[in-house]
């Protein structure tokens, strides 16, 4: 079998009309935009005051974000997999091999991503945005809201990023989904397992899947990215 | 104007410092095994004692029954050891590998939960017991990945004559049954060395099988190097020689964990 044989059947594929398919990709779709619904909100608020505020310890915390961007997502999918064990101390939830594990997973894995693009764009805003705002007599959050708003092509950014890490990521969502055909089965670890039944085709082909669905994603959420030219 | 790069040349020295143990790879042996072979722990005994007496050092491939079959079939690697008879045979048969040996065997076994709510406790055909777990609609979780282990159950529940669908036929694809069951007290079909090297993690009991077992046999296979000239075919000769050797099979028969022997040598000597 060669790369050809490989992309056709996956073009084969992707128009056969699969429900098996299309029950992958809903799941990473659920999964991944749920677990950024959720991180993102923290992840901007952490993002800004980060940016914003002085106070004692605040280059460490900013370091130890940046850090956590090499996070393994294995190595996340591992540690929940301890707390939500049934022996582990959230045994009782039975959130483990649920879509909900996931997207827990998912959302601790964007949350440096958001928060670290955030922290850069404001950190590069012009800081009299905010000032202005404060002296026309807006309140705290109002100037946090303006300030984002300027900035909101980088926080974008962040989106776009984390997006990115999750909806590819296989480590966390293997150890905490479980692969579970028609549950947790996402594009990612679908992929995973066709290389491992050695049918690299159909693992093409759910790459190429992917991409088509990242894109489609990427296309709605630039929409409120903007176009991000220099205002005059 | 400076040619020369002192920087570049650091870097390149950087570069080729860690390139240096693949450029001088020679007499590396490439060795590819199933997922379930490395879970139940040959490659701690069995390979070093090979890398020691041989005096050769084995590059060991690990991954699913698959993708190991597509490597050996792209010539990816010298030498294969898996645990799917008609797989294996396929192999030689399209001229991918030599001949194939019979290595080492055990068998597979059916885990249940302390549950037990099919009530298979007891039991020791496991036709029966897969009878009743159906029957009983009680979770039961699938490899469902096409490895030796799956293979074997799917055999099972043909032999048995039942086709296993539904919601309490859990198909993970994650290679993770055993842990799988344990979460979700539900029953599986795991291979004794596994079971055994896994046993302490997990609160699961064993069905006793009687007879027939469900064997679970190990075969090793060397590529054919009519098909890829570039193969270690010399290396590949002398590691299947070993292991079907009287003294790579006392290593076999030797290793234990916790006082059981996961794996029982079987090639017929020569």
């Amino acid at each position: 079998m060669n790369i050809w044989e490989a992309t056709r059947e996956a073009f084969a594929l992707l128009f056969s009309g699969n429900a098996e398919l299309w029950r992958i990709i809903f799941i990473s779709l659920r999964v991944s935009l749920t677990a950024l619904l959720i991180a993102t909100p923290c992840a901007i608020l952490l993002g800004y005051g980060l940016a914003t505020f002085r106070f004692h310890g605040r280059r460490a915390l900013v370091v130890v974000l940046q850090s956590m961007l090499s996070f393994p997502t294995v190595v996340v999918g591992l540690i929940l997999y301890l707390l939500f064990t049934r022996r582990g101390p959230l045994g009782d939830f039975h959130l483990l091999f649920t879509q909900d594990a996931m997207i827990i997973g998912q959302a601790i894995i964007a949350f440096p991503v958001l928060a670290a693009f955030t922290l850069a764009a404001v950190q590069g805003a012009d800081g009299r945005i905010r000032e202005t705002a404060l002296s026309l007599g807006a309140s705290n959050w109002r100037a946090a809201l303006t300030t984002l708003r300027e900035v909101r092509f980088g926080v974008m950014a962040g989106v776009f990023n984390g997006f990115g890490r999750v909806i590819s990521e296989v480590g966390c969502s293997m150890m905490v989904g479980g692969n579970i055909a028609d549950v947790t089965r996402n594009i990612p670890t679908a992929i995973a397992l066709e290389t491992s039944k050695g049918e690299f085709a159909q693992g093409i082909a759910l790459g190429v899947v992917l991409i088509a669905v990242a894109l489609g994603v990427n296309i709605a959420l630039s929409v409120v990215q903007g176009s991000g030219g220099l205002k005059s | 104007m400076r040619t020369f790069s002192w920087r570049g040349a650091l870097l390149l020295c950087f570069l080729l410092a860690f390139a240096a143990p693949i450029l001088t790879a020679e007499n590396v042996l490439r060795l590819e095994m199933t997922t379930t072979t490395e879970d139940s722990g040959p490659l701690k005994f069995l390979l070093p004692a090979f890398e020691k007496t041989k005096g050769m050092k084995l590059r060991t491939t690990i991954g699913g029954m698959g993708q190991m079959l597509k490597f050996a079939r792209n010539g990816d690697v010298d030498t294969v050891l898996t645990h799917s008879r008609s797989d294996e045979e396929k192999l030689i048969e399209d001229g991918f590998g030599i001949a194939r040996f019979d290595v080492m065997y055990n068998d597979f076994v059916i885990v249940l939960p302390k549950e037990d709510p099919a009530r298979i406790r007891g039991l020791t055909d496991a036709k029966i017991a897969l009878g009743k777990i159906m029957q009983a609609q009680a979770t039961f979780v699938s490899r469902a990945d096409e490895s030796g282990t799956h293979r074997a159950e799917q055999r099972l529940w043909r032999e048995a004559g039942f086709t296993p669908q539904g919601s309490w036929y859990l198909r993970t694809g994650s290679g993770m049954g055993e842990v799988f069951a344990n979460e979700r007290g539900g029953y599986t079909l795991t291979d004794r060395g596994t079971l055994v090297q896994q046993r302490k993690n997990l609160e699961l009991e064993l069905l006793l099988p009687g007879e027939p077992k469900i064997p679970n046999q190990y075969g090793v296979i060397a590529i054919n190097p009519k098909k890829y000239p570039y193969v270690n075919a010399n290396g590949a000769a002398r590691f299947v020689d070993w292991i079907v050797s009287l003294k790579g099979q006392r290593h076999i028969a030797e290793y234990k964990i916790d006082g059981q022997q996961p794996f029982f040598p079987n090639a017929k000597l020569r």
